[in-house]
């Protein structure tokens, strides 16, 4: 991607009305970042059904302000009331809360904002530079290859089932089986549409993600809400400690940058790896630096130095999550999921095409991730002090809020009905999925990809004639396949390794008693 | 112990997937793998595949479930969790209410206030703080959908 493509991206982006829906995005997406239980994820699903009324520009503006904002608004709560707002922000309530405790919570929300711009500055660069190789890549691919890509994807069906494989693989296939509702993609038989001429198109992806992400999470906070437990926590979000000086100093700054840069480029490498997220990233990132640095034993008792690797790790993902989203079509984490579903709606399809004949657009993304990291950074700093009283809004306003959206949402993607009802009833399975500890993503995942799958798979037999050694002749194919079956075999291994251990460590343990 | 642990959740898959092949058997141009169609695959496959996976892993979750002999509970129930569960229902039975309602009348702006009040309610907000939220919350999806968007909400 050339500077004058980006430049001529960033020129055009220049209009009142791309500022103003990336300014409501940065605002709500620092709301919802900032209330414990609200997720990116979610609010990018709730907010995706608006963005389909405004231009594509427009939609993307408010889209990117919202997740870049959730992203770093987490690390608010995991500051003022040790509770991380995303599970990204884990590592900043480590560090953040004891500054807070310490009288230095305004300096502590001063660096989350600061270092989660240049984590997300850095991870942006990175995009704009390794993007456009790694689609060149991509022009070498048929269907053969893309159903390949795709079952990769889907097998990271397993990573993000949390340790439960059993489970997430049970959701995955569930997902996928999801995905041929409606017409199929070769013979144009329907497929389990029991006469409803509604599902024939399938069963879309967003009401989907609402579902299990928005109405089923407020039902499961329903069901295990604490009156006792809330009003106390509902104490402690009455910021009344003096949060003191915001900005770091210019010799912090230059003290903690160095080792923040080397953090935000693990971030994005990360960040790119499908299904490592925002978590993993500070997770890795904060013990690597805890491992290196001369304060590492300040670390998780308030270190400034430990809150801005983490802070700059969180937001580092971004970058690395897009770029695998972009251009071989895998989403990198949840919020990518349902960025690449909007894109599909949009009528694009990530991989070669979002650099040739999309370009103008993709240019126009990453612009606009730059933006929202300057939206974040201004609005941000300014309402550092103001943003903990976000946090006095009671849960039953957020659930009453939000149930009323999930309805509406799902209803404004195609005017459909039918949509409020498969949102109603995923709302319904996310419930039981979060009371049995079954890990949505799977779903998520089987149900995005399940149709690229098929399409290419079928496609490429019917190019073969049916011969399956179609996949393994091809190079690409083969590189791709031997991916897929190391991902699926490595966290078995892994598995049976660490069972292995653990009982030769009870073994040892008999011994020594 | 069949209610405990992970026996109801393999139930669940393995009847997603019993489900699944019934149909696909039951219908002729299901087709799972056959020379004669083009490619060698059939538009049966795909779900065939994912039926005998839903009932591999519906048959490991229930005897995971009955191994587990109890011990796992998810419902652990409290009686707080017991009152919380019947909030659930009763927002579960609010929603059925509010989309029959719409569906019956078309009139999505009617429907909507008395939905808002009555999870309202059932939240026990106070009244007046109930009719506040009502009122802004009606007025502000009315103005950003209804005005702003033209989205006309017919069911």
């Amino acid at each position: 991607m050339s500077f004058e493509i980006f430049a001529s991206a960033f020129v055009e982006l220049l209009r009142p009305s791309v500022f103003f829906y990336l300014a409501v995005g940065v605002v709500l997406g620092t709301l919802i970042g900032a209330l414990p239980g609200l997720s990116a994820t979610m609010g990018v699903a709730l907010v995706t059904p608006i963005t389909f009324w405004l231009n594509k520009v427009d939609g993307f503006a408010m889209l990117m302000g919202l997740w870049n904002a959730a992203i770093f608004a987490g690390g608010i709560t995991a500051i003022l009331i040790n509770t991380p707002g995303t599970p990204a922000s884990i590592t900043q309530a480590w560090d953040g809360y004891p500054m807070y405790k310490e009288g230095k919570g305004g300096l502590a929300l001063g660096i989350n904002v600061v270092f989660s711009f240049i984590g997300g500055m850095i991870s942006i660069l990175l995009l704009i530079l390794l993007a456009s190789p790694i689609a060149d890549v991509t022009i070498k691919f048929g269907p053969g290859e893309y159903a390949m890509v795709a079952l990769f994807g889907m097998t990271m069906m397993i990573a993000v089932s949390n340790g439960k494989v059993l489970k997430g693989l049970m959701l995955g296939f569930l997902g996928l089986l999801l995905s041929t509702v409606g017409l199929c993609p070769i013979s144009g038989l329907q497929r389990f549409t029991f006469g409803r001429i509604d599902l024939q198109a399938g069963i879309s992806f967003i009401p989907v993600m609402i579902g299990l992400l928005g109405l089923g999470e407020v039902l499961y906070q329903i069901y295990d809400y604490n009156e006792e437990k809330a009003r106390e926590e509902m104490e402690a979000r009455r910021v009344s400690q003096a949060l003191g000086r915001i900005l770091p100093t210019a010799g912090e700054m230059r003290r903690w940058t160095p080792r923040c840069i080397v953090s935000g480029v693990a971030a994005t490498i990360i960040g790119a790896i499908p299904a490592a997220g925002g978590d993993i990233s500070a997770i890795i990132c904060w013990g690597n630096s805890k491992r290196l640095s001369k304060e590492g034993d300040k670390y998780g008792h308030g270190s400034a130095e430990g809150l801005a690797v983490s802070a700059t790790a969180n937001n580092g993902v971004i970058g690395g999550a897009m770029c695998t989203m972009l251009t071989l079509g895998i989403p990198g984490d949840a919020v990518t999921a349902v960025l690449l579903g909007s894109l599909m709606m949009y009528g694009m399809t990530p991989g070669h095409a979002m650099f040739t004949e999309q370009i103008g657009f993709t240019a126009q993304i990453m612009a606009l991730m730059v933006l929202a990291n300057v939206a974040f950074l201004v609005i941000g700093l300014a309402t550092a002090k103001a943003s903990a009283k976000l946090l006095n809004m009671s849960q039953p306003t957020v659930w009453v809020a939000v149930g009323a959206l999930c309805i509406i949402g799902s209803y404004c993607i195609n005017n459909s009905y039918m949509d409020v009802i498969v949102m109603f009833v995923m709302g319904i399975l996310g419930f039981f999925l979060k009371v049995y500890d079954f890990p949505s993503g799977p779903l998520v995942l089987g149900l995005l990809l399940g149709g690229t799958v098929e399409k290419n798979m079928r496609t490429a037999l019917v190019i073969s004639q049916g011969d399956w050694g179609y996949f393994v002749t091809r190079p690409i194919s083969l590189a791709l396949l031997v991916m897929i079956a190391a991902s699926f075999l490595f966290p078995v291994a892994q598995s049976v390794w660490k069972k292995k251990k653990k009982e030769k460590e009870g073994g040892m343990d008999e011994i020594c008693e | 112990m069949i209610k405990k642990g992970d026996t109801i959740p393999g139930i669940f898959s393995l009847a997603v997937g019993i489900f699944t092949l019934v149909y696909i058997v039951r219908n002729p141009k299901m087709v799972i793998v056959d020379e004669s169609v083009i490619g060698g695959v059939g538009p049966g496959f795909f779900p065939f595949i994912c039926a005998a996976a839903l009932i591999v892993c519906g048959i490991l979750l229930v005897l995971r479930g009955v191994r587990q002999n109890g011990s796992v509970d998810y419902f652990r129930m409290t009686p707080e969790r017991r009152e919380n569960l019947k909030t659930v229902g009763m927002l579960a039975l609010l929603i059925l209410l509010l989309l029959a309602a719409w569906k019956i009348s078309g009139l999505f702006f009617v429907c909507l206030p008395v939905y808002i009040f009555a999870v309202n309610r059932l939240l026990k907000r106070s009244m007046r703080f109930t009719v506040l939220f009502t009122v802004g919350m009606t007025a502000f999806i009315y103005v950003l959908f209804r005005m702003g968007f033209s989205i006309r909400f017919m069911p």
